[in-house]
């Protein structure tokens, strides 16, 4: 069995629980709950016929008035920066995690995933989709449109980013 | 030394509990409580590596060896959630056995070199600030979700102003598209209204123009005959001339307010129209004060009655019986003029009777809904006076003040 930290991180209320929540015990609430510190869950999978126990941190989102603590990005093996498609400022500030996880793991392959596809239509989801892969193709091994209530790409994501830490 | 047992007893009275781990990241030390924050299954296993029991340490290896070799002094993580529900800081410094902290051949040996981790329970405070924090997000939410409504409303109010416009211009071009097809209907009836009129004299003239042919190859035509059959011809012209003037007076929009003689104008339009109305047996009858003069416009003020008389004669089209009857009277009423048009044509619904002048208001297939509506704003807007309308015994009855 393999260990690998996976961390999400981004804006506030952008879901990254939600879709830990979903991929860990396939559940879903619409009541947000913000998240304080960093909650750690665990699901084991099997990845290119390799046993993998994924430690994903949740960690709090960034606000304005308080950043993310780097300490808490240490390690990592992969990371998933959580950005929301009905509000345009959490994709602006990708970038911004960007730098943060370069900043400690250089390496670490490094998701996008544009979450609550299931708040806008599919066009309106496909511009900001093309506009982020213009920005962001350079930074990010993948970018998803994810949404936790729905399910849609939200496996495909873990296990895509758990295959990029092999 | 008690150590131990001294550390046990300050940690017991405060939200601390510690571990000690040596260079191999095995625990070697720790207080009692300090289970509660180790990870359930590596208890069960009887684990003692640090990375199975704290799983948050779990890729600080390089961290946790830069403080052992005191490259780096300490490392915190804060918040760290441990089930079933507590928060955790995680203080990690470097430390030494005591008893060998003085003798300097060991004082560099890594075998004396140690990690203390304190574990500070925060769950009190996380909570507080948890709630802080959620209320602080769910109002920049909010605020956020109100700009952006904000912004949606100032694009919305822009295109609908995009959209009020277009449909003005719309409604503009429909406005002059029915106003020239209520034209083309006005001339028609103005060209059938001269037809009527036109038709008499030209029966006689036809018959005289016979007449004077056949005594002319008769050899019967004599001056006197000819000179009286010619005058004839000529007065016929004359009236013919005369009808098409009056048409083209009454039609033509009057230039300035004049004074005018009520019963006088009416009398105008109701010679032009008697013949069409007696034809459909809608019987005609001007009464009342013929000295009330009026300051206003006289051919705006005949076509009114004339839209007046035109719906009258339209209702008892729909239901025509024995005695149509068409009555105007004319009188002064507290120092104004009152002209009253009234039908027994049967009278007007009462669900659309409050709605009879609106513009685009009609009951008629082919009807425009403007007759009624320019007739009101003639009297009231050009004229400053009043047009009204209520149901009477069997009809309707419309008034004009002045």
């Amino acid at each position: 069995m393999i260990n690998r930290k996976i961390v999400l991180i981004g804006d506030y209320s952008t879901g990254k629980t939600s879709l830990i929540r979903r991929f860990v015990d396939n559940q879903f609430s619409d009541k947000y709950l913000s998240t304080i510190g960093v909650k750690i869950s665990r699901k084991n999978i099997l990845s290119s016929e390799i046993e993998l126990r994924l430690m994903i941190w949740d960690i709090e989102g960034g606000t304005e008035a308080k950043p993310i603590n780097n300490t808490y990005l240490i390690g990592a093996h992969g990371c998933i920066i959580v950005a929301d498609l009905t509000r345009k400022q959490t994709i602006e500030n990708i970038n911004i995690y960007i730098k943060h996880i370069r900043d400690i793991s250089p390496d670490a392959p490094l998701i996008i995933a544009l979450n609550k596809s299931d708040c806008l239509e599919d066009n309106d989801t496909k511009k900001i989709l093309q506009t982020v892969i213009e920005t962001y193709d350079d930074e990010a091994s993948h970018i998803y449109v994810t949404s936790a209530k729905s399910a849609n790409g939200v496996e495909v994501m873990f296990n895509a980013l758990a295959e990029n830490t092999l | 030394m008690y150590t131990q047992n001294i550390l046990n007893a300050i940690y017991a009275n405060h939200l601390y509990e510690y571990c000690i781990i040596d260079q191999n990241f095995n625990v070697i030390e720790h207080s009692d409580k300090v289970f509660n924050y180790y990870s359930k299954d590596a208890l069960k296993e009887t684990e003692n590596s640090i990375f199975d029991l704290l799983p948050e340490l779990f890729g600080m290896e390089v961290q946790l060896q830069a403080i052992l070799d005191g490259v780096q002094t300490s490392l915190v993580i804060p918040h760290i959630f441990k089930e079933p529900d507590y928060y955790v800081n995680i203080l990690i410094h470097a430390g030494e056995k005591e008893h060998q902290k003085n003798i300097s051949h060991s004082k560099h040996n890594p075998q004396n070199k140690k990690l203390i981790l304190l574990l500070e329970n925060v769950t009190e405070m996380t909570n507080i600030q948890q709630r802080v924090i959620q209320i602080a997000n769910e109002k920049a939410l909010l605020l956020q979700e109100l700009a952006e409504k904000n912004k949606q409303l100032q694009i919305f109010n822009e295109h609908m102003q995009e959209l009020v416009d277009e449909e003005i211009k719309k409604n503009l071009e429909k406005q002059k598209m029915v106003e020239l097809q209520s034209r083309h209907s006005q001339m028609g009836e103005i060209i059938g209204m001269i037809t009527h009129q036109w038709k008499q004299p030209l029966n006689a003239i036809n018959i005289i123009a016979n007449v004077l042919k056949l005594k002319y190859h008769k050899g019967t035509l004599n001056s006197n005959v000819f000179d009286s059959k010619i005058d004839t011809l000529l007065k016929q012209t004359d009236y013919m001339n005369e009808t098409v003037d009056v048409f083209q007076r009454f039609f033509k929009p009057s230039k300035e307010k004049v004074e005018f003689n009520l019963f006088k104008t009416i009398h105008i339009i109701l010679n032009l129209l008697e013949h069409e109305y007696a034809l459909k047996h809608i019987h005609l009858v001007l009464k009342g004060d013929q000295a009330i003069s009026v300051y206003g416009y006289p051919n705006e003020y005949n076509q009114v009655i004339l839209a007046i008389l035109n719906n009258a004669k339209d209702a008892f089209l729909t239901k025509p019986h024995d005695t149509m009857h068409i009555g105007i009277s004319i009188e002064n009423k507290d120092g104004k003029s009152l002209v009253t048009v009234t039908d027994n044509a049967g009278g007007i619904s009462e669900d659309i009777i409050d709605n009879i002048f609106d513009l685009y208001m009609t009951t008629k297939s082919q009807g425009s809904g403007l007759g009624l509506n320019i007739a009101k704003s003639v009297i009231e807007l050009s004229m400053q006076g009043k047009l009204s309308v209520e149901n009477v015994e069997n009809g309707a009855k419309f008034s004009i003040v002045l």
